[in-house]
């Protein structure tokens, strides 16, 4: 579904990615492993046409979209749950859900998805009328993730879902995660710090090292490389 | 040897060559001193491609006796070159005056990145002071001239103030309001002349010798215009100096971290308040003495050369010149000057070409004609040239 | 009393002047980060447009001619309303784009430039440019009750304010694009990922900012009575100072911004012997003990320094 061949990018004259090569098949979840700094953020930010590739091609359901403007490529059917700082801060909580159904026509299916986001998430409904400056850091986290699926991806890309998070909401999001791939057949791009997670609900992951692809295999290989056993497995990283 | 001469004489061409087309684009027509400005940005800009423009930069910075050399005498031979024409000469002294009041508007835009709107009124604050103590008190314009430039360092701390709040688009504003306050001060202020300007102002003396006299010199009866062209640009040349001494000294570095990031500024020890006061004083200074001359040399002076669109015209010289680079805020000043005087011609589209002149230029040259130059640490010994690290400071915010 | 009543009335209508204008500044502020400093000279470049349809053009009186006149006086303004959205969207294409993420300083010289260009091309191709016109009256004139001030010209200034003001209310709280808007202004980062096309609505902001901007010219046309080509200047710098003082970015802070300005002129011109001379020094002066003091502005948000 979602191709990447040989994408290089740079910020200036700083190379940030370099040949990466990253397949991701309908209906999988595909996690990317990496130091801070490695490019992760970056990777996600090319896909969705932010950041221009400098070589390389992408392709999305066959189509090419590495000179396509974000827009185009988000209309397509990526949905991003950015970082940090994603929301509307001064934007209710309402309104910034209702942005992430910004491609779609028919109020029945936002309805219809608003619903099923207030399932996943019960704290939402009460909250809607308030600013989303005002909620805890897990809260925002959260309202990307349900901004996210009001667009009703086809591919859903996750920067680090639970970052800033308490060990109990981690638990939370995860689940979330899950229910997500059962329910709804959704391809996920997941990039997390949080290797034991990520492994434990993706299928495949790659692991990334200072904009290279150095690793990439099935999750449950991957978990049992000495290499991510070392760098991101490593006692205390839960 | 033969390397050393050739450089030598390469530079001196070079200098030459910058002097020879000013004097074209002063004494012909707008049409033609347009294109030898077209013509200087071509080769700016491939010279900048072709790293040509480094070497150019350090051959004249080698040999910079040299080049103040034939500067100086150009400007000495000058009124010779333009046979006596006191509208030409007339040209150059404003030049010269824009220059240094443009050069202290360059410690607030080059050096810590404000914008100040108000340049005018420091120069006004200078010639106001200077031709009412001369013309009312009696006193003399050297003297007035004096107390011009410290009236415009007061005006100069009660604008700098508010840049130590203020930055970016706020500061611009309060600068603007200050400018506009000044003007609507003088315009009703019946005391020094309100709307009618202050006529009749004296000329300097020196023993007797009033500048207002025409010269004779070599035999050539030389229109009174040369004394001020020379007073002028021995002063913009000790300033001129002075401000790149500023540059390349602590101060100026101390500047530019602020023009980068105050707070970080800070945190390395810099005093904001002080240094920040600082640059709007000695811009403030600068253009109070440039003033004071203003009104010493033309012998009246209204509000209109001091408002908002004259500020303004300051802006453009420093930003069209190159921000935080001596020479090219000299040229820059010069330039614009020299086209200015030229679109008198034109007089109902003077302002509109003007501004379409600028976008122009804005657009195809954004950081001026000379940009800022990168901070290189080495003074003393030109052999470890290589090894010294090289700083960038300042670029697009 | 009755003094004070009738200086009020004229603050308040000096302020829906003010306001308008000083909307487009928050309005492209927000959307870009960028002061747009020619905001005055196209404003009064739609008065002038309306001018221009209403007399030489002959346009309003053709229009008469078939129409009721107060609906051919509002297809005229509304006309020279597209016109100023026409016009600032051109400058954004010519002075804003070149310099976008480049340079701060470049793009406010640029606008600056913009300013003086549009005025000087008044002042050179309208008919008699440089000389002040007398503004058609295309607001009735009749007086209610007794009071000078309360005129039905007057009134009507004072109610498409009111009306301007509540539209751009619906449109940036209530439409997708509206909220769009918002959501650039707030987080551009943000908005891209959630897919909204930033350039369209930047243009689209423009359009709209500049379509107010005709109408604050009409305004300020029709209150002063009279157009001068070089107005634009102190009219764009008053807008800005109401921005300011409102807190720049904030729509509904113009409002409060225009109305503490204009109390100020007003009150100083009324109240103050010879105050006439020093309504505009006094404006200004509040202009930089604001931002002395309280730089966020009255209803901007506090901005953290960041360190
Ligand atoms: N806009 C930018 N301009 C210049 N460099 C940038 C920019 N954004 C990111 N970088 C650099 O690119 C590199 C990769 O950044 P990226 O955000 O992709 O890392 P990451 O893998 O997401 O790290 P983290 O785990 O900390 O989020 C970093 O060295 C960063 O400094
Ligand atoms: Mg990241």
């Amino acid at each position: 579904m979602l191709e990447l061949k040989n994408v290089s990018t740079r910020y200036g004259q700083i190379p940030i990615l370099m040949q990466v090569n990253i397949q991701v098949a309908r209906g999988e979840t595909v996690c990317i492993l990496g130091a801070n700094g490695a490019g992760k953020t970056t990777l996600l930010k090319t896909i969705l046409g932010m950041v221009k590739p400098t070589a390389g091609e992408i392709y999305f359901n066959k189509q090419r979209i590495d000179s396509l403007p974000p827009h185009n490529i988000i209309a397509q059917g990526i949905a991003i749950v950015p970082e940090r700082e994603g929301l509307f801060p001064k934007l209710t909580v309402e309104n910034n859900l209702l942005m992430g159904g910004y491609y779609e026509q028919d109020p029945g299916n936002i309805l219809a998805r608003l619903a099923e986001v207030y399932q996943a998430f019960p704290w939402l409904p009460q909250r809607l009328k308030q600013k989303a400056g005002t909620l805890s850091g897990g809260e925002r986290k959260m309202l990307g993730i349900a901004r996210a699926l009001l667009a009703n991806p086809q591919l859903l890309l996750m920067d680090e879902p639970s970052l800033g998070l308490a060990p109990a909401t981690i638990n939370e999001v995860f689940n979330v995660i899950t229910r997500i791939k059962r329910d709804k057949e959704i391809t996920i791009l997941l990039v997390e710090q949080n290797a034991r997670k990520a492994l434990l609900v993706a299928e495949r992951g790659y692991v990334l090292q200072k904009g290279a692809v150095i690793l990439e295999g099935p999750a449950a290989a991957l978990q049992e490389n000495e290499i991510v056993k070392k760098s991101y497995l490593a006692a205390g990283s839960f | 040897m033969g390397n050393k001469i050739y450089r030598y004489s390469l530079a001196g061409l070079s200098t030459l060559g910058i002097c020879m087309a000013l004097y074209v684009c002063l004494s012909s027509a707008l049409l033609v001193a347009l294109i030898v400005i077209a013509l200087a940005i071509v080769i700016l800009s491939v010279g900048e491609r072709k790293n040509v423009i480094d070497k150019v930069y350090r051959l004249i910075g080698d040999n910079k006796a040299l080049n103040l050399g034939i500067i100086a005498l150009f400007i000495l031979l000058l009124p010779f070159l333009v046979q006596g024409n006191n509208y030409l000469l007339h040209i150059a002294i404003m030049a010269g005056i824009f220059s240094i009041v443009a050069l202290g508007l360059n410690f607030q835009i080059g050096g810590i990145g404000q914008i100040n709107f108000a340049p005018a009124a420091f120069y006004g604050m200078g010639a106001y002071t200077s031709a009412f103590l001369s013309v009312k008190m009696g006193l003399s314009p050297w003297l007035g001239t004096l107390c011009g430039l410290l009236m415009a360092i007061v005006l100069g701390v009660v604008v700098g103030f508010p840049a130590l709040k203020a930055r970016g688009y706020y500061l611009s504003l309060v600068t603007i309001a200050l400018q506009i306050i000044f003007t609507l001060m003088i315009v009703n202020s019946p005391w020094i002349g309100g709307p009618n300007g202050i006529p009749g102002i004296p000329s300097y003396q020196i023993g007797g010798f009033s500048f207002r006299t025409p010269v004779a010199l070599g035999g050539i009866q030389l229109p009174y215009q040369v004394n001020f062209l020379y007073l002028v640009y021995i002063l913009l040349a000790l300033f001129a100096l002075a401000a790149n001494r500023l540059y390349n000294s602590r101060v100026g570095l101390a500047w530019n971290a602020i023009e980068q990031d105050p707070i970080v500024a800070a945190c390395q020890g810099i005093n904001l308040t002080n240094t920040q006061l600082l640059a709007f004083c000695l811009g403030a200074a600068y253009a109070g003495i440039a003033g004071a001359i203003y009104g010493h040399y033309t012998s009246f002076i209204g509000v209109e050369n001091f408002d908002f669109s004259q500020s303004l015209i300051f802006i453009c010289m420093v930003i069209l010149g190159g921000t935080d680079n001596v020479p090219g805020v000299v040229l820059g000043a010069v330039l614009l000057t020299m086209i200015d005087e030229k679109l008198r011609d034109f007089s109902g589209y003077r302002l509109l070409m003007y501004g379409i002149v600028l976008i122009i230029i804005l657009i195809i040259r954004p950081k001026g004609l000379l940009p800022k130059r990168i901070r290189v640490y080495q003074q003393k010994d030109r052999s470890e040239y290589s090894s010294h690290s090289a700083v960038v400071t300042g670029g697009s915010r | 009393m009755e003094l004070i009543i009738s200086q009020i009335l004229n603050a308040v209508m000096l302020a829906c002047t003010y306001t308008l204008v000083g909307i487009g500044f928050s309005l492209f502020f927000g959307a870009m980060d960028i002061v747009v400093f020619c905001l005055g000279d196209v404003a009064i470049a739609g008065a002038f447009a309306i001018m221009a349809l209403s007399t030489v053009m002959g346009v309003y009186a053709s229009l008469s001619g078939i129409l009721p006149a107060p609906i051919s006086g509002i297809i005229v303004v509304f006309i020279g309303a597209c016109f100023t959205a026409g016009l600032v969207t051109l400058m954004y294409r010519a002075v804003i784009v070149p310099f976008e993420g480049k340079n701060i300083n470049a793009s406010l010289l640029s606008t600056i430039a913009a300013g003086i260009v549009i005025r000087e091309l008044i002042g050179l191709f309208y008919p008699e440019g440089r000389n002040p016109h007398a503004f058609p009256q295309l607001l009735p004139a009749g007086l209610i009750g007794d009071n000078v001030l309360l005129s039905w010209r007057n009134i009507i200034i004072i109610a498409i304010t009111f009306i301007m003001v509540m539209l751009l209310y619906w449109f940036v709280n209530r439409t997708k694009t509206g909220l769009s808007i918002q959501a650039i202004s707030q987080n551009k980062e943000a908005a891209i990922m959630v897919g909204i096309n930033w350039h369209r609505i930047i243009v689209i902001t423009f359009l709209i900012g500049g379509f107010l901007l005709g109408i604050g010219g009409f305004l300020t046309a029709s209150y002063f009575n009279s157009l001068r080509f070089d107005m634009g200047a102190m009219y764009g710098l008053k807008g800005f100072c109401v921005a300011v003082v409102g807190g720049l970015g904030s729509i509904y802070g113009a409002i409060v911004g225009g109305l503490l300005i204009a109390f100020v002129e007003v009150f100083v011109t009324a109240f103050i012997p010879g105050g006439t001379a020093y309504s505009s020094v006094a404006a200004f002066l509040i202009v930089v003990l604001f931002i002395l003091f309280k730089p966020e502005g009255i209803l901007g948000e506090k901005t953290v320094e960041k360190v």
